[in-house]
């Protein structure tokens, strides 16, 4: 129960974006790609800080108030994380794309749209991850649930949390738990937001060593 | 400013082109690899050629038919761009090579009937089912338009849809545990092949024309014309439409050599 799927990370997997990857939990699968910064149109323009646009697809039909919740969801957490004094009057657009939905797919999202952004070159504040909990109805919790278990379970919350200290960025709760519940989930998503952490950090490492040997080699 | 290529590029890929050569090193009627992967629950393709990729999702409900179809199903392609396919992008523009695409997958897969419409039908008048095929470009790396059908034909192939039983007017919807799921029934698929067509014919020379095959992104802002041939070989080869954008005159005879290469080129990409 208290154990993240197996992830997987691609790295600049679109070659148009300035920063793109590809995020996996299980069969769950997010692709973000990141434009920006760059020129922000003038209706939208802020003279002190960038403007971080998102555009959220599902892999349903047409766009659905659901999806417009996550895309507000998803903007208001790359927010947080943005480093967004450092390039003003620009604009960085995240545009995501939910590939299979198998539980977890906000998490997902999030965790892509985290990836492309470093992949981009864009300032992070923090290192930050985003986890998915199910609470049943006994305040049983189940750590990166699937489908079937979120469709079972009283409530699916999605936490973004700091991996330093454990702070929460942003949190989206569907359903009803007790309160004890809530902090016990909030715990054991702090827990895998840390594994997540740790499972980019070795995917970027291994993206620098590669870069870095590509550019040494005197051929 | 994204979107702009310089004039050097520019003639570049027309310098090439006068000694028969291409930027990218293929010969001019190479092709670039494709690459097709089904997604999780037969929902959908995944296709890439070369630097393009597009994404398709498949689904289906029952509606009520429309009063001058009523024992037909309905299919609907769409092909959208995404934000992330271009760094031009805007919501309410669309380019060219989207609109080419839609013209050539709206005359492949639903103009031409290749789906069988009638096996769509539950009950007639009142229930057919209503496929939906959405296609999205992930990465627009040139030639969209053999990418984004071949997706969407992909797409339909992998598809199958829920068993239903009906009963007097009612119709009850099988799921994947119950029944197995259906495909549909294809009569044929036909695929296309974009051709560009470069004018490199010098002043007062007579028009010399070159032809290359799967333009890729830079070669298509430097392309006087381009040709889509749409084609299918099952039994015999069958030609479903030829699209030629404007631009520069090209003798009969290329257009014939771009059939029969599409024609190649087609049963090429069913075994992909």
């Amino acid at each position: 129960a208290g154990q993240l799927r197996a992830m997987g990370c691609e790295l600049r997997p679109l070659t148009r974006c300035d920063g793109s990857a590809s995020f996996n939990l299980n069969t769950t699968s997010a692709l973000a790609g990141v434009y920006g910064p760059r020129e922000a149109k003038s209706n939208v323009k802020q003279s002190d800080e960038s403007v971080v646009m998102v555009s959220f697809n599902a892999a349903d039909g047409p766009p659905s108030a659901e999806e417009k919740e996550v895309q507000s969801m998803l903007r208001q957490a790359l927010e947080a994380v943005v480093v967004r004094s450092q390039n003003p009057m620009t604009q960085i657009e995240v545009a995501v794309q939910c590939n299979h939905d198998d539980g977890g797919l906000l998490a997902a999202s999030v965790n892509a749209s985290l990836a492309a952004l470093a992949d981009a070159g864009v300032a992070l504040r923090a290192q930050a991850a985003a986890v998915c909990v199910a609470v049943g109805g006994d305040g049983g919790l189940l750590l990166d649930p699937s489908r079937g278990e979120c469709e079972g379970a009283s409530a699916v919350v999605t936490f973004v949390v700091r991996a330093d200290d454990g702070a929460v960025i942003s949190s989206h709760c569907t359903g009803a738990c007790s309160e004890d519940a809530y902090f016990n989930a909030l715990q054991a998503a702090t827990a895998g937001a840390r594994s997540t952490v740790s499972f980019l950090r070795i995917v970027f490492e291994k993206r620098v060593a590669s870069e870095r040997a590509c550019w040494s080699d005197p051929q | 400013m994204a979107g702009v290529t310089s004039l050097n590029d520019k003639a570049f890929v027309k310098a090439a082109a006068e000694e028969e050569r291409r930027v990218d090193g293929r010969p001019l009627l190479g092709n670039r690899q494709v690459r097709v992967s089904l997604l999780e629950g037969g929902v959908g393709a995944e296709v890439r050629i070369g630097h393009s990729r597009c994404i398709a999702h498949v689904q289906a409900e029952i509606v009520k038919p429309s009063a001058d179809k009523r024992s037909e199903g309905v299919l609907q392609i769409e092909l959208h761009t995404s934000a992330m396919g271009d760094p031009a992008y805007e919501p309410n523009r669309i380019p060219e090579s989207i609109k080419q695409g839609r013209a050539a997958v709206q005359k492949a897969l639903v103009k031409s009937k290749a789906v069988d419409l009638e096996s769509l039908c539950v009950i007639p008048g009142k229930a057919v089912w209503s496929v939906r095929v959405e296609v999205r470009v992930l990465d627009n790396g040139g030639n969209l338009t053999d990418t984004a059908l071949l997706a969407a034909a992909a797409a339909l192939k992998g598809f199958k849809r829920n068993d239903v039983t009906t009963v007097g007017d009612t119709v009850k919807i099988h799921s994947h545990f119950d029944r197995e799921p259906l495909p549909l029934t294809l009569y044929a698929l036909p695929l296309s092949a974009t051709f560009g067509v470069l004018d490199v014919s010098k002043d007062s020379e007579t028009d010399r024309t070159v032809m290359i095959s799967d333009p890729s992104l830079l070669e298509e802002q430097v392309l006087s014309s381009s040709i889509t041939v749409i084609a299918c070989t099952t039994d015999q080869p069958v030609l479903y439409g030829i699209l030629k954008s404007g631009g520069c005159a090209v003798e009969t005879s290329l257009i014939q050599h771009a059939c029969s290469l599409a024609v190649q080129r087609s049963g090429e990409m069913r075994g992909a």
